[in-house]
């Protein structure tokens, strides 16, 4: 499980949605980081390609954590 | 009850926005991007929803579309947004606008961050055109003006003002108070800012309204304040829609908000236009055998299904209050656009401003002018 950190709720949906066009399953998180808290995506699917999927949709993946420590 | 005061803000509103916003009080309670909870997530999502379909309605994208209070605050995140973010400079509007346009201009102005020019709309776009045209100088950064005026109905050519301001590297801001949801308006027409209220032809509660930005234009913030994002930074987040949205939002409005514009899609545009401006036209041709019924509109342009009036040299708070005590709720006085009252001559009297929507009928129309009949009749 990876959690891919966005900068937002709103853009946390819009992944949701982006992979769901993938037909890639995924839900919404959030985690406390030292830059604050941050909303993202929890999702099984390889994080890189997956990163580059929202990209493709104009979102930026700012992190991405793996399981554990994904708060 | 028979209202026509639809241009002030539409009512009734649909039964699907009256539930929507009743089940959004019930069943999504929490606030919207803030915690982590199922809860909130299911708010967030909803009010995702509904920026989704302004959006799309809009021809936007989803973070670029920013929930405010009503057009006013957008008209005002906008404009001085990008004023502030370029420093001083000069603006362009026209002798048709609000005064949520003229008086944010003005008190820039008066704070001696901008200069501004009004241009004399004429009586054709043509003329509006041309009048902009002459008006821009080196360094006129916005032009803010309406997509339709609430006085006299009459629509501007947003259109061609776009290819104007894209020749100039200028941002154009609509005011689309009274079109939204009358006439198809899109970012893809060349407006870089569409601001727009939720509770008029969007259906939507009252306390709503939307920015939409193309984003080509930098905004800075008027507000700032907790955003549930980037929490450790003391800055603003830079980011849209979080930077605009300081505070909790009004979220039961905003998920109602959406299902207006369901709404709206539903009937479609053309369809809502068509209907409501059949409902001026029958007004005006039966106001036609009336002498002292004196109708305020341009004729050689686009006009919204608003249609302004006077009786005699009746003030219009008279001829509105006798309609009130009749049992029909039209709004008389000047609008809060005393630039467009000036234009036309009626600033001493104002006008009474007929203004229908999707749910009134010809029965409302014949009712109402049968009203005028015997009380102005030429007998």
């Amino acid at each position: 499980m990876y959690f891919i950190v966005l900068r937002s709720a709103t853009a946390a949906e819009k992944a949701r949605r982006i992979l769901g066009g993938y037909k890639i399953s995924s839900s919404i998180g959030k985690i406390t980081t030292s830059k604050g808290c941050r909303f993202g995506i929890y999702t099984e699917h390889d994080p890189d390609k997956t990163c580059r999927l929202l990209a493709l949709g104009g979102l930026d993946c700012l992190e991405i954590r793996n399981g554990g420590d994904a708060g | 009850m028979i209202y026509l005061d639809n241009a002030a803000t539409t009512y009734p509103k649909p039964v699907s926005v009256l539930h929507t916003a009743e089940k959004a009080l019930y069943d999504y309670g929490a606030n919207p991007g803030r915690a982590g909870h199922r809860l909130s997530l299911e708010t967030s999502k909803q009010v995702f929803n509904a920026r989704e379909k302004c959006a799309e309605f809009f021809g936007g994208e989803t973070e670029n579309t920013v929930f405010t209070l009503n057009c006013t605050h957008a008209i005002n995140f906008a404009l001085k947004g990008v004023c502030q973010a370029v420093g001083h400079c000069h603006v362009i509007t026209s002798d048709l606008e609000h005064n949520s346009v003229i008086r944010p201009l003005h008190a820039l102005y008066k704070q001696k961050r901008i200069n501004y020019s009004i241009a004399d709309s004429g009586e054709s776009d043509g003329e509006l055109i041309a009048s902009l045209e002459r008006l821009i100088r080196r360094d006129t950064t916005v032009i803010v003006i309406t997509a339709g005026c609430n006085v006299n109905g009459r629509v501007t050519p947003l259109a061609e003002i776009a290819k104007l301001c894209r020749k100039h590297n200028i941002c154009l801001i609509a005011d689309c108070a009274q079109a939204a949801g009358v006439i198809p308006l899109s970012l893809s027409d060349g407006i870089n800012i569409i601001c727009a209220p939720g509770h008029k032809g969007l259906y939507g509660p009252m306390g709503t309204g939307v920015l939409v930005t193309d984003g080509k234009y930098p905004l800075s913030t008027l507000i700032e304040g907790g955003t549930g994002s980037a929490s450790g930074d003391i800055n603003q987040p830079d980011f849209l829609p979080d930077s605009f949205e300081s505070g909790t939002i009004n979220t039961p409005g905003a998920i109602a908000l959406g299902r207006g514009v369901e709404f709206v899609n539903s009937k479609g545009v053309d369809r809502i236009y068509s209907h409501e401006m059949s409902l001026c036209e029958l007004f005006i041709k039966r106001c036609e055998k009336l002498d002292s019924i004196k109708i305020y509109r341009c004729m050689n342009t686009k006009s919204l299904p608003v249609v302004s009036f006077t009786a005699g040299d009746e003030s219009s708070s008279v001829t509105a209050d006798m309609l009130s005590q009749n049992g029909f709720y039209l709004r008389g006085g000047l609008h809060c656009n005393f630039l467009a009252h000036k234009k036309q001559g009626t600033l001493e009297t104002g006008t009474v401003r007929l203004a229908p929507s999707v749910f009134n009928t010809r029965t409302d129309i014949i009712r109402l002018t049968d009203l005028l009949y015997r009380k102005y009749g030429n007998n």
